[in-house]
């Protein structure tokens, strides 16, 4: 069997079938488990990085479920060619949120060896982890709506159990209960929407429907793209749909918040921009309107997350709140890029949303890692009964600091090169606009400014003697982040040219994703 | 002609009641009812989009001569979105059991420790 031509589906079910053999591994013990996760993440990992340099050389793969000859998506049947099966579509944007999702998948499962070694169960926690990541990963790689629906579930169950995993404190289970009940809302109207699609086209494939909707718009698509839009941005934790994501992402053992602070609110954010550009296509909405409305919530939800953050004494809490902030960043840089496609001020929209959206994965997800080592070493999350931390856990605080600043746009870190982008961008609509996003900014930076004043430098209170730099497993994916944080805000260039420019082509070239299904 | 639309506004009138219990509800117990409403009321949207009056099941048995089928792809779409609820549903009420063992009651207005 050739890999390469099978490797977006393995991408897929590399992480699935760890999940379920995980379990059976766990018989001969938990360090057997440990490595098991390790295995699978890691092999997720090099296929995602396999999958995104085949995309890189030979533009969109497509993986057909259950066709002679995989890379042919359609039938022909007495003249008529369409797509009748399930089938993957791997374009640029697909393979930059793979890659994101299964660096940060990875580094969580190595985390995770000894920040569970305190919890029961930690299989089934494994178990839930893998599946996760197979939900993330499998609506970024589809090319079907329902299919997207279906792993979108996936992950939204998972995200659940595991944010209710420890159900003896009240804390995760009345965040689980929340975040059920607004999440399964949310997938409801999705579904809806994809039941309203499939009536109007007959046709479950996005490349098929978005040749339809071309051909002939019916008016019943703006009901289902407004559904859509609900239920992606609550996935997205955008305002005012954000409410979930403070409780449910504190709540969770830390290395899950890295994943859902990191890359599982990213996932709406990329079915977003998925269904603008590729599935409905510019050229067929009023773009400037649409546009707009998502700059104003993106505008809102800067400053609802940085302002509501400023004010918490829970670190994890305060984390959450930034998430918030910084995905109304990403938001903005969409919403530019609707009101001026294909201008200079769209590409540069585009392509500061999709390098903060790499950048906040990495970011968000070194910084949940942090305030999980700060909970596990220390048993607090609360930020005023830390002090002084600088001293006894160095390589962490070093790390945190430079976390901090990157998130809040100071250079040399990466944020301060994608917030700058984005600034760019939004002052070449309107000037006004850039002025909000800089002090949204401030707002950020005061936020973490206080949490590195208060818990890192200062004096380090009695209670805090014994207190020292994690286990290496813990500290070695927090330390690559790191380096990886520096590296891309001195040479911006590395990741942009190397994969943010070609998802962004990838974005604005609906076209080529049509062809690549539709002869 | 109103007669083909029944299912559809059926569907739809139960989708919003079981939006409204879910947004107007209390009982943590009756919001979990909500929403398997409201999903029930997708399904039947999407099993009525298959629907042809006089369609038998769509199962080849070899049979000659003209036969109307329902369209079988709705059916297999609504299969996996009911597993799918049910696993949702049984997630949901084993967290409501946790709920109740940590606050002794199911009332939303109650189940609110968490702020800030």
């Amino acid at each position: 069997m050739n890999i390469m031509e099978h490797i977006a589906i393995l991408v897929v079910i590399t992480p699935l079938f760890g999940a379920f053999s995980t379990p059976f591994v766990s018989l001969a013990g938990k360090k057997a488990a440990d490595i098991w996760v390790g295995i699978f993440s890691g092999l997720t990992f090099v296929f995602s990085i396999l999958l995104g340099l085949k995309v890189l050389r030979s533009g969109i793969v497509i993986y057909t479920l259950g066709a002679p000859e995989p890379a042919i998506a359609t039938v022909d049947y007495n003249g008529l060619i369409f797509p009748v099966r399930i089938l993957l579509e791997v374009d640029a944007l697909s393979a930059l949120l793979a890659l994101v999702i299964s660096l940060i998948g990875f580094f969580a499962a190595i985390y995770s060896w000894r920040y569970m070694e305190h919890d029961t169960g930690v299989e089934k926690f494994y178990t839930l982890f893998l599946l996760l990541l197979t939900g993330m990963l499998g609506i970024v790689l589809t090319g079907d709506i329902f299919n997207m629906y279906v792993f979108l579930e996936i992950m939204s169950i998972s995200a659940y159990a595991l944010v209710a995993f420890r159900k003896e404190t009240f804390e995760a289970v009345e965040a689980g209960i929340k975040y059920l009940v607004v999440g399964s809302a949310a997938s409801t109207l999705i579904l809806l929407a994809v039941a309203i699609l499939y009536g109007v086209y007959g046709s479950l494939t996005i490349a098929q429907i978005a040749h339809l909707i071309e051909v002939s718009p019916s008016p019943l698509i703006w009901g289902a793209l407004a559904l859509y839009l609900t239920g992606f941005i609550l996935k997205a934790g955008i305002v005012p749909l954000h409410m979930w994501l403070i409780d449910a992402h504190p709540a969770a053992p830390s290395s899950i918040s890295a994943l859902l602070s990191g890359v599982v609110i990213k996932t709406g954010a990329y079915a977003i921009i998925r269904i603008f550009f590729t599935l409905y296509g510019v050229e067929v909405m009023n773009r400037a309107l649409i546009g707009w409305i998502i700059v104003v919530i993106a505008v809102i939800t800067m400053f609802v997350g940085g302002s509501l953050g400023l004010i918490q004494q829970d670190l994890k809490r305060l984390l959450a709140y930034s998430s918030v902030a910084q995905m109304g960043y990403i938001a903005l840089g969409i919403g530019v890029a609707l009101i001026a496609f294909n201008t200079t001020a769209g590409d540069a929209g585009l392509v500061g949303a999709l390098f903060h959206l790499l950048n906040h994965a990495i970011m968000k997800g070194m910084l949940f890692l942090i305030a999980g080592v700060i909970l596990h070493q220390l048993g607090t999350r609360n930020i005023n009964e830390m002090g002084g931390l600088i001293k006894k856990m160095p390589i962490t605080s070093a790390c945190f600091i430079i976390g901090g600043l990157a998130i809040a746009g100071v250079p040399p870190f990466n944020g301060f090169v994608s917030k700058l982008i984005l600034y760019e961008a939004s002052a070449m609509i309107s000037p006004a606009l850039a002025v909000i996003a800089i002090i949204s900014s401030a707002l950020t930076l005061g936020m973490y400014l206080r949490v590195i004043q208060t818990a890192f430098l200062g004096r380090a209170p009695e209670t805090l003697k014994d207190i020292r730099d994690p286990p290496a497993s813990m500290l070695i994916p927090i330390v690559i982040l790191a380096i990886l944080i520096v590296i891309f805000g001195i040479l911006p260039s590395l990741p942009v040219d190397s994969i943010i420019t070609p998802a962004v082509e990838a974005v604005k070239n609906q076209a080529s994703y049509l062809s690549a299904v539709l002869p | 002609m109103i007669e083909g639309y029944i299912p559809y506004i059926f569907a739809i009138s139960l989708f919003v009641l079981g939006l409204g219990t879910i947004v107007m509800k209390n009982n943590l117990i009756k919001i979990l009812i909500g929403l398997d409403i409201m999903e029930s009321a997708v399904h039947l949207f999407l099993i009525s989009l298959g629907y042809r009056t006089g369609g038998t099941a769509p199962i080849w048995t070899g049979i000659t001569g003209e036969k109307i089928f329902v369209l079988p792809i709705p059916q297999a779409l609504t299969l996996t979105a009911i597993v799918i609820g049910l696993a949702t549903l049984a997630m949901a009420l084993s967290i409501t059991v946790q709920v109740y063992r940590h606050y002794g009651t199911l009332d939303i207005r109650e189940i609110r420790r968490l702020r800030g």
